[in-house]
């Protein structure tokens, strides 16, 4: 009898902690950048000892530094150790927290977080003191950052996040497959007109360093001797107040007393060919223009100062492979949704792999069938076929007439449309995009098969497109 | 450290383990040693107080048990009631007690008198005392023996499920079940899964509903100047609610806690909002002080067994001194006293009612007449909480004048009462939990048995599931951790 209770009571035990586990799961704060696209879960996701250049920092890492570049150009393999808003603590014991399992050679570290001070905005607070795991370096980064009375609350992370119920997206219950092979990136593509302060490269006062910072890069420079990777510190390109460009040469004044290389990027932007009206997506960060302009820069400075392995082709580093294919979709995604017409479209579409594209016809408009002409006998759509209108899902450049319920008849009826990856459908209704289909328009939607996104909406107005 | 803290989520476990594990002869030490850790999270130096009132009850105690002499036993009792109530009235009253001197010197051109001292309200103190105090007046009056165990002694008086809010506990009771720890230990298997479910439920009852309440109801006294009828007749009904939930899940937890190590401590609330009478409310509600208030109280004064005049008084003496016994104000007071007034009228007019309902042919013996019943005595125990949750006596009354001169039935439609702290999503909430307990408190009512035992009767299947629901309920739906600050169980101030 006593056993039997002893293996119930065990069994229930073990029942009631999956339980838990599976409800922490979905409540668990996800994301460190947008839409649940986590920087640790990357990282958690690549392959053991392959990393050897660390880029550390915030946003103005993630957002300025492509590794896909890196590893495109000079078969790099890097990865932007990036939350945003990390302040120094963060970005220390995050770099810690990833070399128990990676080995880099060089670290290189952006100077924002010692401008800036502790974190302030409560998500940003909430990304750095709870995307690590339960470890060491969480808990000293929590006594760093955090009020002691909150230090259970965020290392047990459940008392912050139970309370997430009220704000359950489908990322929750599904986990974004983005994180298995990206390397801390973020892509924008936004331009924002930048300008550079008059004679602020001309700045060459250097303002007191404070004994935090001092303290910060000795610990640094003591991590890296131990751990036994190159330190490097450097100043990604962004709006510089004078303020900011005298602490980045006090940091850079003191690199060089004590041995540490600094490079100056936001001193180089033009030699980097940063154009200020279209490589910056805000004051703070490139978009993914210039970073890609920067990425490739830094690869051309490591290919020469640096002895790093080009792992290109090596089995180990396929996901590498993934992500700058990833990348590459990326861009392209971006073009279509800037194409100036019809045909630039349907172009750049046939270009995309593992997309699927669904396009309703207005079957009543009599529109010219010879300006489409190439593309849709490329996917087989005859011109009968197209004037009479209808939906088609276009997949592997062959189209198939679907059925007709998302036929447009009335002026403006918004719907929704989903491609779920695992069922192979399309739903309608779904919360995620809303797509408003227009008459005598071609209506074209988008959707990443990797992500099950919807990635492109657009209609393009047939009669006025001769 | 509080019931639903991570700190009890580990210092509860520990404790358990470690007595069950330890010889038993070593368990009373050790329930001792982490009772006044317990008690220490909170104040370090105020477990000093516990060990004075229980150094004096003992000592009182024993000398009692050893002299013959009546007027020695009343001299040893009154010193001892004199040391407890005066650590009482100094730490709880004396501000109070300088408040309303100072209006008088004023009223008169005087100045106030300041408060020389700056003290805070030790946690429990009125519990441990009243337990202590009502040791010693046992032991008084012959109906038991001193505990000559120091150890066995100050267990009885600072076990840490039942310290900082009860249930006040009776030493014929308790006594005798610490004393056996040193021999046996009591708890069954089923009496520690009970005694977990009770724990979970309690916590549902806490952090679900009662916490989830109090935002409406912290909301609605806020904002009373410039509120309605409907608003205020709702957040007097939520804050019945609440307290209930609060105090209710307080007790459920430590009978748990207690149940699990064993020991079985007094009932403390049998379905109270069930009531159909006043009187019976106070059968049902807060058992343990109602009955220490009967016990030590109303039956010396003379209790029934008296005129109908002096029954009154004495029934109004209890009453008004229960409601000081809540807090050092005068809205306690005046809770108390209404409670009361309650019971005078319901007596007086039993034979009016009685006459009335044979002259309308009135069945009693209707589901109809006891749901009218029980909802008649719980507006009027709701009408009364709105002293007991009001700052002060003025806004009491300014809370009636506004709940009845400002009637404005549309604010049940424009989505106006989403502002006070709980919106849609958590109202819906809120609804869910109370349609539990209510499922559960009409189970209990009909059952006479506790949610833990009601489990235990279950398969075990079933079981199960309402047990896990349940914790991930609580863990989901509680209302804890940052950007959470309401934390403390509202007897804890008593």
């Amino acid at each position: 009898m006593k056993l039997k209770r002893l293996i119930g009571a065990v069994v229930f035990s073990i029942v009631l902690t999956g339980c838990i586990l599976l409800t922490f799961r979905t409540l668990s704060w996800k994301d460190t950048g947008e839409d649940y696209v986590s920087s640790m879960e990357q990282l958690k996701n690549t392959p053991k000892n392959s990393i050897d250049v660390v880029f550390l920092g915030s946003s103005h890492v993630y957002c300025g530094v492509l590794p896909e570049v890196l590893w495109d150009e000079y078969g790099i393999a890097s990865f932007d150790m990036a939350v945003s808003g990390a302040d120094r603590y963060s970005s220390y014991y995050q770099l810690k927290y990833l070399l128990k399992k990676q080995n880099p050679k060089v670290v290189m570290v952006d100077i924002y977080g010692l401008i800036t001070g502790k974190m302030e905005v409560e998500g940003n607070i909430y990304r750095n003191l709870m995307s690590m795991g339960m470890s060491k370096e969480s808990a000293d980064l929590i006594k760093m950052d955090a009020d002691k009375e909150q230090f259970f609350d965020y290392f047990f992370k459940w008392p912050v996040v139970h309370s997430r119920y009220r704000e359950l997206k489908k990322g929750d219950f599904v986990k974004n497959p983005v994180n298995s092979y990206m390397k801390g990136e973020e892509l924008y593509w936004k331009s924002t007109p930048m300008y550079k302060e008059e004679g602020i490269d001309e700045v060459t006062a250097c303002s007191e360093l404070d004994e935090e910072t001092v303290n910060w890069l000795k610990d640094m420079q003591e991590l890296s001797a131990k751990e036994n990777f190159r330190l490097i510190v450097m100043a990604i390109p962004m709006h510089f107040s004078e303020e900011d460009k005298m602490t980045s040469n006090a940091i850079s004044a003191y690199c060089s007393e004590n041995g540490i290389s600094f490079l100056d990027f936001d001193a180089y932007a033009s030699g980097i060919g940063l154009a200020f009206d279209e490589d910056y997506l805000d004051e703070y960060h490139l978009n993914s223009f210039g970073a890609a302009k920067l990425s490739s820069f830094m690869g051309k400075y490591m290919s020469v100062n640096m002895n790093l392995e080009d792992h290109r082709g090596e089995k180990k580093y396929a996901d590498w492979d993934e992500d700058f294919a990833w990348y590459q979709k990326e861009k392209l995604f971006y073009s279509l949704e800037n194409a100036k017409d019809m045909t630039e479209y349907f172009q750049i579409l046939s270009n995309i792999d593992a997309a699927t594209c669904v396009m309703i016809l207005d079957g009543e408009c009599e529109f010219d069938y010879s300006n489409y002409e190439e593309y849709f006998n490329t996917v087989g759509i005859e011109e009968w076929d197209a004037l009479e209108g209808g939906t088609f899902v276009i997949k592997n450049n062959e189209a198939v007439r679907t059925s007709d319920n998302l036929y447009l008849e009335v002026d403006k009826v918004p719907f929704h449309i989903y491609y779920d990856k695992e069922s192979e459908v399309f739903l309608a209704d779904t919360y995620d995009f809303v797509f408003e289909g227009r008459q005598e328009f071609c209506n074209l939607l988008v959707i990443d098969e990797t992500t099950g996104m919807t990635r492109s909406a657009k209609g393009f107005y047939l009669k006025n497109e001769e | 450290m509080l019931f639903n803290s991570i700190e009890f989520l580990l210092f509860f476990p520990i404790v358990v383990l470690l007595y069950y594990l330890i010889p038993k002869k070593a368990g009373k030490v050790w329930l001792l040693i982490t009772s006044y850790f317990f008690y220490m999270c909170w104040n370090a130096a105020y477990a000093i107080l516990i060990l004075i009132s229980t150094v004096v009850t003992y000592g009182a105690a024993l000398l009692m048990n050893r002299t013959d002499s009546k007027s020695a036993k009343k001299g040893f009792l009154i010193g001892n009631l004199v040391i407890n109530f005066g650590i009482l009235f100094f730490f709880k009253y004396f501000e109070f007690f300088l408040m309303n001197i100072s209006f008088f010197v004023k009223l008169f051109g005087g100045d106030a008198i300041k408060n020389p001292f700056s003290l805070l309200l030790p946690v429990g103190i009125s519990f441990y005392t009243f337990q202590a105090v009502g040791y010693a007046i046992d032991v008084y009056r012959g109906d038991l023996k001193s505990e000559k165990n120091f150890v066995t002694y100050a267990l009885f008086v600072s076990f840490f499920p039942q310290l900082v809010a009860g249930p006040v506990e009776r030493a014929k009771n308790l006594l005798p079940q610490i004393k056996d720890m040193s021999f046996i230990r009591k708890a069954s298997y089923n009496d520690v899964v009970s005694g977990l479910c009770d724990m979970v439920w309690g916590l549902f009852l806490k952090m679900v509903i009662a916490d989830r309440i109090a935002l409406f109801v912290d909301g609605v006294f806020a904002n009373t100047y410039k509120l309605g009828t409907i608003e205020t007749v709702l957040g007097a009904i939520a804050f019945a609610i609440q307290i209930y939930c609060d105090f209710g899940g307080y007790s459920a937890i430590a009978i748990g806690a207690a149940k699990v190590l064993g020991v079985e401590l007094m009932k403390n609330f049998d379905t109270p909002y069930f009531a159909e009478s006043i009187a019976e409310f106070w059968h049902r509600w807060h058992i343990s002080l109602s009955t220490w208030f009967k016990d030590y109280v109303y039956i010396p004064l003379g209790g029934n067994r008296c005129s109908k005049a002096k029954k009154y008084r004495n029934l109004l003496i209890t009453f008004l001194v229960s409601g000081l016994w809540h807090g050092a104000s005068w809205t306690y007071v005046l809770w108390g006293g209404l409670h009361g007034l309650y019971q005078i009228v319901e007596d007086l007019l039993k034979n009016t009612f009685g006459n009335i309902r044979a002259a309308l042919k009135i069945n009693k013996d209707t589901f109809g007449y006891h749901l009218a019943a029980k909802i008649r005595t719980f507006l009027f125990v709701s009408f009364a909480w709105i002293f007991f949750r009001a700052e002060s006596v003025s806004q009491a009354f300014l809370y009636i004048r506004r709940m009845i001169t400002r009637f404005n039935p549309w604010v049940l439609y424009n989505e106006s009462l989403f502002k006070f702290g709980l919106d849609r999503t958590e109202t819906w909430i809120l609804m869910i939990a109370i349609a539990v307990l209510l499922l559960v408190d009409i189970a209990q009512y009909k059952t006479k048995k506790t949610p833990g035992e009601l489990l235990l009767k279950e398969n075990v299947p079933f079981r199960w599931i309402a047990v896990i629901v349940l914790v991930l309920i609580v863990l989901v739906y509680g209302e804890y951790g940052i950007n959470f600050d309401s934390g403390k169980f509202i007897y804890f101030d008593f």
